[in-house]
């Protein structure tokens, strides 16, 4: 057990961080950090143990800010992420912070709205747009979902730095092996039920990526036509609906001990976007997406909570913590999802939970 | 030649306790906020996006006047003016989308 176990969220109207020493018993909580400020995203940098968050206030346009004393304080970087002049793109909301691997420790990569990657060598002090994705030959046929044009996921690979994955909504997954420099899409067997053509090239939503931290070549997927799992780092994928009561949600997260136990929420469909049968359930499968149960201990019996796309993760503890924000302000955690327990209510909606262990 | 720069609401995050500050010899508003970002470090990136254009909910005035009904960016500025760069009133609607539950 580690000395800390910290959850981030991200909210409508700012930064929240619960903190626990005494292994999750209890939990005591700071915020709103950047109180009334959109923040998509906020996490912890293994490496430097800072805490990186994705700051989008509407007055004075987005940015990215770093804390290195667990959310305290925070400091804005110089040079946010920004298209060039020569772009007739402008940077409309920051979506995901990712850090880069241990042997590169100021590298970090942000994905923005409309859809491109920014990198950061200095700890996100100033960014670079990376300019093989903004190249991508099938940019300007790219369209927005309803969310916007947003890059919200971001794999990059442990054993080398070079092989990365994005996720652009309704656009799909683009992987690299160099670097940045090209980028190809890496969408084959996904569905686009929303399409004339059902197996596109491109113009799949995946909803959100993760990557098994100990088994890097697996990575899951929730799409808005369904869950997936890819055993050959992203190159090809294979549907894991299975008996779930829905291809649609937005959170996947993978148990930290077990890379064949992961997690969804889904939800009715695309249209209606509510929990099926109006209960919220929290769904898991021990043999990667074969067989799910609804893990439903402790959650009201009758609930129309939904969960964003970074609402849900898990933490690096044994048996591995779940934790899931709701998109109506509730926290709740689990021990492997047995059953969930409230850690706060009355916050504002949740855009992003993180938990890490420090 | 001074020009007299007023701030308010969240840029009072970036200039601190002041609110006013002088600008000397500004031509134009372009000028008046590169000037203005030499003195108050990466105020220029929350007033303009990355064209140079005012940010859709940042409002400039020139002695009271709106620069969108003026020359925008390029509004020329005169000894003795006095500049106003204000967060607009705006609310009650949805003004970013959701952070990324309800899209697709």
């Amino acid at each position: 057990m580690k000395e800390r176990n910290l959850v981030m969220l991200g909210t409508k109207k700012g930064v929240f961080v619960f903190e626990s020493l005494d292994g999750r018993r209890t939990w005591k909580s700071s915020g709103p950090h950047f109180k009334g400020t959109s923040i998509y995203h906020v996490t912890l940098d293994p490496r430097s143990r800072k805490m990186l968050a994705t700051v989008d206030n509407f007055i004075k346009g987005p940015t990215i800010a770093t804390s290195r004393d667990f959310g305290r304080t925070w400091k804005e970087g110089k040079r946010p992420p920004r298209f060039p002049k020569s772009s007739d793109w402008s940077v409309k909301q920051v979506w995901h912070i990712e850090p880069g691997v241990e042997e590169e420790p100021e590298v970090l990569y942000c994905g923005v709205d409309p859809a491109a990657l920014f990198r950061s060598e200095d700890g996100g002090e100033s960014w670079a747009l990376n300019a093989g994705l903004y190249n991508q030959e099938t940019r300007k046929k790219w369209n927005p979902g309803a969310g916007g044009l947003c890059l919200h996921s971001i794999l990059v690979d442990p054993r080398d730095p070079k092989t990365m994955h994005v996720a652009i909504s309704a656009v799909g997954i683009l992987k690299t092996r160099d670097g940045g420099e090209s980028w190809s899409f890496k969408n084959g067997n996904l569905r686009a039920d929303f399409s004339p053509n059902k197996y596109p090239e491109y113009g799949q939503c995946p909803h959100h990526l993760v990557r098994h931290p100990s088994r890097p070549d697996v990575i899951y997927q929730q799409n808005h036509c369904g869950e997936y799992r890819s055993d050959d780092n992203g190159e090809t994928w294979e549907e894991m609906v299975g008996n779930l009561p829905s291809r649609f949600g937005f959170p996947i997260a993978v148990d930290y001990n077990d890379p064949k136990r992961v997690y969804v929420a889904p939800e009715e469909s695309g249209e209606a976007r509510v929990p099926p049968d109006g209960r919220f359930l929290v769904w898991a499968s021990d043999d990667e997406g074969r067989r799910w149960s609804a893990l439903g201990s402790g959650l009201p019996k009758r609930s129309f909570y939904n969960v964003y796309r970074e609402g849900m993760d898990t933490d690096e503890e044994d048996p591995s913590g779940v934790y899931v924000g709701t998109g109506t302000g509730q926290l709740y955690f689990s021990k492997a999802g047995a059953k969930w327990t409230l850690i706060a209510d009355g916050l504002p909606p949740i855009f992003s939970v993180s938990a890490a262990s420090a | 030649m001074t020009i007299r720069v007023h701030v308010a609401g969240h840029l009072k995050d970036y200039t601190g306790r002041s609110v006013e500050v002088a600008i000397q010899g500004a031509k134009d508003i372009q000028d008046v906020v590169t000037q203005l970002d030499e003195m108050v470090p990466n105020i220029k990136d929350r007033i303009f996006d990355e064209h140079d254009r005012t940010r859709p909910y940042i409002n400039i005035y020139v002695n009271e006047e709106d620069i969108r009904g003026l020359d925008g960016e390029s509004t020329k500025t005169k000894d003795g003016d006095v500049i106003y760069i204000l967060p607009s009133v705006a609310g009650g609607k949805g003004l970013l989308s959701a952070g990324g539950g309800w899209t697709s």
